[in-house]
């Protein structure tokens, strides 16, 4: 129960700091952005999509890199990965740490298809006029271009998928203390308690 | 249903140029089928 980390005050048990909250919205409003610039005119809602899509995707990658940076250096990088006792909290029920075995996975799967959608769509630049370079269709072959605009096609429907899962979760009253704690930052003690294990997750220590 | 498009290069091969956005559908699709397994299961077993 933390009283000096940003406005958390007595009572209040700090989840998200505000840096970390901001993040997040970004990189949503950002993926948001990207997925309708480019899905919308396929579905038939014609515009000039491109320039807002692939600087949408730069403001990406600069975000996803301060949150590598982040989540390296300055949090607790395990606190995300899957270890055996989440294995063993699959037969026996016990409480999890910060993250639980399904939000570790989903975590996962979608770190792997960002990462993939900014390593296509960064190469993919090459492709496309910008200020600072003409267009260079004779960068990679006819079918390797082919096999790279495939990857950020799928990698974008997948985000679809993820992303009606990631809003249901978010939406669902028993799941309602971690969505507050992604606007406001905090959970209570009592919810703390009731959902945590302190000893996986040592929310005192972290504040 | 394709799983990519495809064109003719200037030597008249197929090549492939991107995914079929035909799949669009069955991508959101399964977003919906896993949201409704949900949380129908979570209907009959609540307290799990
Ligand atoms: C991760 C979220 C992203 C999604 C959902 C997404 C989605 C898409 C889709 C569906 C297309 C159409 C591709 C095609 O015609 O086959 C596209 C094109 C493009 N994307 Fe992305 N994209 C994402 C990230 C990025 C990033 C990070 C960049 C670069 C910084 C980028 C740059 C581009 C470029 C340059 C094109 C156009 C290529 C062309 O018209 O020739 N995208 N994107």
């Amino acid at each position: 129960m933390s009283s000096h980390a940003g406005s958390v005050q007595a009572g209040q048990i700090q989840r998200h700091k505000l840096v970390d909250r901001l993040y997040h919205w970004v990189m949503a409003v950002c993926i948001l952005t990207l997925l309708a610039t480019s899905l919308l005119p396929i579905i038939g809602w014609k515009f000039a999509w491109l320039a807002i899509h692939w600087v949408t995707g730069l403001v990406l990658t600069v975000a996803v890199l301060f949150h590598i940076v982040r989540a390296l250096f300055f949090q607790k990088p395990m606190s995300m990965v899957v270890d055996g006792q989440d294995l063993q909290n699959l037969g026996s029920g016990g409480r999890p740490g910060k993250y639980n075995l399904a939000q570790k996975l989903y975590h996962l799967a979608i770190a792997v298809l960002i990462l993939s959608g900014i390593a296509s769509g960064l190469v993919m630049l090459r492709k496309i006029d910008t200020p600072w370079w003409r267009r260079d269709p004779y960068w990679f072959s006819d079918s390797s271009w082919g096999v790279i605009y495939s990857a950020h096609d799928f990698v974008a429907m997948s985000l679809v998928t993820m992303i009606i899962i990631h809003v249901y979760f978010a939406l669902r009253p028993d799941e309602w203390h971690l969505t507050r704690s992604m606007f406001r930052g905090w959970i209570t003690p009592k919810e703390y308690k009731d959902h945590f294990d302190p000893k996986r997750w040592n929310a005192e220590e972290e504040a | 249903m394709e799983l990519f498009r495809y064109a003719t290069s200037v030597y008249g091969d197929k090549v492939i140029i991107g995914a079929s956005f035909d799949l669009l559908q069955w991508f959101v699709g399964a977003g919906v089928a896993a949201v409704l397994a949900h949380a129908i299961f979570k209907w009959i077993v609540p307290s799990h």
